[in-house]
């Protein structure tokens, strides 16, 4: 009886690596979700990725839709630079100011020309986009993974737009200033390593 | 002890389903599903339908039905073309097309229908040339590169005919240009990536 049991437990052991083996994913399937969950385990960029979507539904039409078109081409040039292994300076600093200055940007309402907020979403994008392509030549299949991780980040603009359309109403637009700040004080937070 | 044995093959049948996940779905299927399939199960020639069926579906619909018909010829010599260019590695400039492609659903600039044309011709020739399975030879290869030919047509109609029925109101055609912006993304961190290992090599 206590071999059997002594077997069973053996063979429960042998039979659950293969649940830790599915935790990195493998082919097509393990790229797309590790390249998916990547951003999201991220706190760090998912808070910059609401900010830019927040961001943008403040400013309105054009930049609902050009700064969340903008991000994501940029971010993959900053991903190419992280793949040729050309390095970029601060890149955890860049970061955690995207946070900072977008969700500044949000709270205190600043409203530049669409040129000059392309600009300064584009130039955080850089940084975002350099942390995610350190991670691709590792990746299941990349191609999946990015694909994954860019629909991500996209999802995660797209959240902040809906919560930055509150702003066609005078509480939601106070709510949207304060999701600013917030996002702004989680910047400091990472970067002066207290979050 | 019986109760045993019990409790251990329940353990074992519980726990085993999980090794299912590596299942290849593929297999057991016949030569022309096999080839209907493999655009699907290639993520670089699906993401490259997707990149020019945006295109397209953003376009005037009378004038695409010229291109589609481009895009079957070009296909068509594509895989014929595969025969003579084996070991051909055509992933940079599938990967550089959809990059391409994708920047102009992004951005989409006026171009003429000569513009249109000349990527869908390139698109099938690559696709059609990176089609072949190396896994299967003679009738079968055949039968298998004609469901790869017909799988190229329908993955390209759908995001075409995506694109073409949401071109109604502005967020619409935001939402494609957005899609675009995605595929051009995608592409363009794999080329890299391909470039970059070729460099190292």
């Amino acid at each position: 009886m206590g071999q059997i049991h002594r077997f069973s437990l053996a063979i429960l052991l042998v039979m659950f690596t293969g649940i830790v083996s599915a935790h990195t994913g493998s082919g097509i399937s393990g790229g797309l979700l590790s390249g998916f969950t990547h951003p999201i385990n991220g706190w760090d960029h998912v808070v910059a990725m609401v900010a830019v979507g927040l961001w943008g539904a403040f400013l309105g039409t054009p930049a609902i839709w050009v700064l969340p078109v903008v991000f994501p081409l940029v971010m993959a040039f900053g991903g190419a630079l992280g793949v040729m292994g050309i390095p970029i300076p601060a890149v955890e600093t860049g970061i955690a100011a995207s946070a900072i200055v977008l969700g500044m940007m949000v709270a205190f309402a600043v409203r530049p020309p669409i040129l000059i907020a392309a600009v300064i979403v584009a130039a955080f994008a850089i940084f975002h986009g350099h942390a995610h392509g350190a991670e691709l030549p590792n990746a299941a299949d990349p191609l999946a993974y990015s694909v994954g991780f860019v629909v991500a980040t996209g999802l995660l603009h797209l959240s902040g737009i809906a919560f930055g359309l509150l702003v066609r109403w005078p509480v939601g637009k106070i709510a949207v200033q304060a999701g600013g700040g917030i996002i702004a004080l989680v910047g400091v937070g990472f970067l002066t390593g207290v979050v | 002890m019986i109760n045993g044995l019990r409790t251990t093959v329940t353990w074992i049948l519980l726990v085993t389903p999980n090794l299912a996940f590596a299942h290849s779905s593929v297999h057991g299927l016949n030569s022309f599903i096999n080839g209907l399939l493999h655009p699907l199960f290639v993520p670089s020639h699906l993401l490259l339908l997707i990149a020019l069926g945006l295109y397209l579906g953003q376009q005037e619909s009378n004038n695409n039905l010229n291109t589609l018909k481009i895009f079957l010829t070009s296909s068509v010599v594509g895989v014929a073309a595969s025969a003579y260019a084996t070991g051909c590695e055509v992933d940079i400039i599938l990967l550089g097309e959809t990059l391409i492609i994708g920047l102009l659903v992004a951005t989409k600039p006026s171009l003429t229908q000569h513009w249109h044309l000349f990527f869908g011709a390139s698109a099938g020739f690559i696709l059609g040339l990176d089609s072949v399975h190396d896994t299967v030879a003679g009738v079968d290869k055949l039968i298998s590169l004609l469901g790869s030919l017909v799988g190229l047509s329908m993955l390209l109609l759908q995001p075409m005919a995506f694109a073409d029925y949401f071109k109604k109101h502005s967020w619409q055609k935001v939402g494609i240009r957005v899609l675009g912006s995605w595929v051009a993304a995608s592409a363009l961190l794999v080329f890299a990536l391909t470039v970059s290992t070729r460099a190292s090599i």
